[in-house]
């Protein structure tokens, strides 16, 4: 780290010197200032040793992905085993997102309700809850907002925005129902929202055979409802052919809401002590069943928000009755762990789950199965949950190096005298 | 014509109340010594995958019947060589034998995963939570992925799993099953589980409640400091409650899965998730958490069991609310019985020896 931080220094100090060199010398010096400020707080995020923790877990995920890849590889063509084609599997994770411009806006499609589902997770984190629901809230919401644009006759613009207030507010009184019994009954919220995972499972099921909106030629819900999707605001014509909207620009501009309101109003300060210490908050007079209520709510309507991303583009997931739990949530708890539950962290996590999975696919040709992309994310989640641990036992070791070497130099010079 | 419909439904609750007991009981070795194990779910899935695999002959090389049929080539032909070499491999051994090693193999393979647990929640000092949402996440992807990767699904393809369960079953035991009633739902044509469910139940107390073990076990949940300062190892404590939980959850996703689907796709259906709730209900105490998986039983069978009570069927209730029933029956449980619950005490706490 240190010798990055180094050389970063010294680079920056030689663009400034460019600058310098010419003739404004007045702007050459307010710029070598300004880039000197800003490589200062860029290296000083990348010093924290959360960012280091993320990376080196997603290195491992990669490789342990890689591991179980090299262990089933095997030609396409004739059979045998062949662990060049694990590594061009590897080499498709880690390059298919990027491979065209039109893989790329479709990177950015399908980072948006990841992102807002990681939200969710991260949210209640903050708050001292533990999310499981995203998939129940994210179930449930997708079903309002299909049933809203499916149903409701409305303008262009408003009917869309009803369709994904519907989501919002389904999400919402899925995650109340956790919040209630937390603090009201003391229930612990992780069994709850399993529960409530699959009554929503059930639920929605039901709601989606309803011949009110099933489209027995689809075998999902109707798609097609013209005033509800998504706009595009010429995204598209930035990113070819892909299915690009402005989910991710919404995404982005929750982050940035719920980044502000955890860090700068006194809500999100009541909420965080809330999860940091119960009695104490209460001490404090802060409303404690308020608190965890409203942030099982916030939780429940981000991730119903992420469903109305989700099911509502112009070529969305389809929306199938099975009675099989959607596994979104569970890729929000790992969005919300690798950026720490940092809501400006979560959109870039966000964004690279979602260029792994985009990855992923393209490496299917290859004949491997894209459920690698769980297995990546399991061991990202584990390795987050022991890195702290990691990292102080290096540090520790560190120290003792250090003491030993101490010791051996005093040994040595006593030795002399 | 009552009576058949009685018996059979009593069969159905037997098949999933026994995998409710040992997975509930598996959580309670672990929560006992304090580590919360959210993980059963996954361990379940991983258990009973390296089980069914074992009983379906996958780690025995082709007999050379199947060899011959595999060797003719097409798409009928894979799915045809593989029941078949399920029904030899069945054959070699025995079905009773069979069985009790693919009882084994979950054990291990249970045993195996719910390691990465330990490690995390004992050693590694990880949220608890966290390293078990891992493993939850990582056995169902893994078993889909092998399966698809390695082509061990019933035809190429796809990623299930066929399961033969029936071949299991005990048609009846000489004797008692002429005892009227009980030899009728206890006595015939079950599954092996049952009574070695029972067995796990009962060595599950004796250990628990009779032994020096189980009494370090209890005081490693309660107060690991007190235990600690009489000499108990409570990191050794921890790793064999949380290794036992393994090794029960794994030989319940096995149990489980072989009575209840024909098809295994990687999911227990939520069963891991649903014991926990079980060990809530039953208080943390084995014969309580016997009654509490009977009522959840009892319940979760509904949707599938209607079709045995015309009076009920005749109400035409929608399935999907009947399958909600359970989950709702938990929620509601779980906020009524919230108050008197009597949790291990140091249930997911971190134990640090330097600590105080």
């Amino acid at each position: 780290m240190k010798k990055i931080s180094a050389f970063c220094k010294r680079t920056l100090t030689a663009v400034g010197n460019w600058f310098k060199s010419l003739t404004f010398k007045k702007i050459g010096n307010g710029l070598l200032k300004a880039f000197k400020y800003v490589g200062r707080k860029i290296l000083k995020i990348l010093n924290q040793p959360v960012i280091l923790n993320s990376f080196m877990a997603i290195l491992a995920g990669l490789l342990v992905g890689f591991i179980v890849m090299l262990a089933v590889s095997k030609d396409t063509m004739t059979g045998q085993w062949d662990p060049a084609n694990a590594w061009a599997g590897l080499m498709k994770v880690i390059t298919g997102g990027a491979q065209t411009l039109q893989s790329l806006g479709n990177v950015f499609f399908k980072a948006a309700p990841l992102i807002l589902v990681g939200l969710s997770v991260g949210f209640a984190f903050k708050t001292g809850l533990f999310n499981i629901g995203g998939s129940g809230q994210f179930m449930v919401g997708g079903i309002a907002s299909l049933y809203v644009a499916n149903l409701v006759v409305m303008p262009a613009p408003w009917h869309f925005i009803l369709a994904v207030l519907a989501g919002i507010v389904a999400g919402a009184i899925w995650g109340f129902i956790p919040g209630l019994l937390k603090a009201f009954f003391n229930v612990n919220e992780v069994i709850t929202t399993i529960m409530m995972n699959y009554i929503a499972m059930y639920l929605t099921y039901m709601l989606a055979y309803s011949p009110l909106v099933y489209d027995n030629l689809l075998t999902s819900v109707n798609v097609v409802f013209p005033t509800a999707h998504i706009p595009k605001w010429g995204l598209d014509t930035l990113f070819p052919r892909s299915n690009i909207d402005i989910s991710i620009l919404i995404a982005i501009f929750t982050a940035v809401v719920i980044w502000f309101i955890l860090r700068k109003t006194t809500l999100g300060y009541e909420l965080k002590a809330v999860g940091h210490s119960t009695e104490g908050s209460r001490y404090a007079g802060i409303n404690y069943r308020k608190s965890v209520i409203l942030s099982m709510m916030i939780a429940g309507a981000l991730a119903g928000l992420a469903a109305a991303m989700n099911y509502l583009p112009l070529r969305p997931d389809y929306f199938r009755p099975i009675t099989k739990i959607n596994a979104i949530g569970f890729d929000g708890i790992s969005i919300a762990l690798i950026a720490q539950s940092n809501p400006l962290g979560i959109i870039f996590s966000g964004i690279l789950i979602s260029y792994i999975k985009q990855g992923a696919l393209t490496m299917q040709i290859l004949g491997f199965d894209k459920q690698i992309t769980n297995i990546v994310i399991s061991v990202i989640i584990y390795m987050i949950a022991i890195s702290s641990f990691i990292g102080t036992m290096f540090k520790r070791r560190r120290e003792k190096a250090k003491l030993k070497k101490l010791l051996m130099e005093k040994e040595a010079t006593s030795d002399v005298l | 014509m009552f009576y058949d419909n009685l018996i059979n439904y009593l069969d159905l609750v037997l098949i999933v109340v026994i995998p409710l007991i040992i997975v509930a009981l598996a959580g309670m070795f672990s929560e006992r010594s304090g580590v919360v194990n959210i993980a059963l779910e996954g361990i379940m899935i991983f258990g009973a995958f390296i089980g069914i695999l074992f009983v379906n002959g996958k780690f025995y090389p082709h007999f050379p019947e199947v060899q011959a049929i595999l060797d003719g080539g097409g798409v009928t032909a894979f799915q045809r060589a593989m029941t078949l070499q399920a029904e030899m491999f069945v054959d070699m051994l025995g079905p009773l034998t069979t069985y009790l090693l693919g009882m084994l193999v979950a054990a291990i393979s249970g045993a195996a995963i719910s390691y990465f647990h330990a490690v995390a929640a004992i050693k590694m000092q990880a949220n608890q939570i966290i390293s078990a949402t891992a493993i939850n996440t990582l056995t169902p992807a893994l078993a889909l992925f092998l399966t698809m990767s390695l082509g061990l699904g019933e035809s190429q393809g796809t990623d299930k799993l066929p399961i033969h369960g029936s071949v299991f079953k005990i048609q009846e035991i000489p004797l008692l099953s002429k005892i009227p009633f009980i030899g009728d739902v206890f006595f015939t044509d079950v599954f092996p589980s049952l009574y070695l469910g029972i067995i796990v139940l009962i060595v599950s107390y004796i250990v628990l409640y009779k032994t020096k073990f189980g009494l370090r076990l209890r005081s490693c949940g309660e107060n690991p400091h007190a235990a600690d300062a009489a000499c108990i190892n409570i990191y050794k404590m921890r790793y064999a409650g949380v290794l036992i939980s393994g090794v029960l959850a794994g030989i319940g996703g096995y149990f489980f899965v072989l009575g209840y689907t024909l098809e295994f796709d990687a999911t227990v259906a939520g069963y891991g998730f649903l014991a926990i709730a079980v060990l809530i209900f039953g208080n943390w105490k084995p014969f309580n958490i016997a009654l509490a998986a009977m009522l959840f039983a009892a319940l979760l069978t509904l949707s599938k069991g209607i079709a045995f009570f015309p009076a009920l069927e005749a109400l035409n209730i929608d399935g999907s609310i009947l399958s909600m029933l359970p989950y709702i029956a938990t929620i509601i449980v779980l906020a009524l019985t919230s108050k008197n619950s009597a949790a291990p005490k140091a249930e997911g706490q971190i134990y640090d020896k330097g600590e105080r």
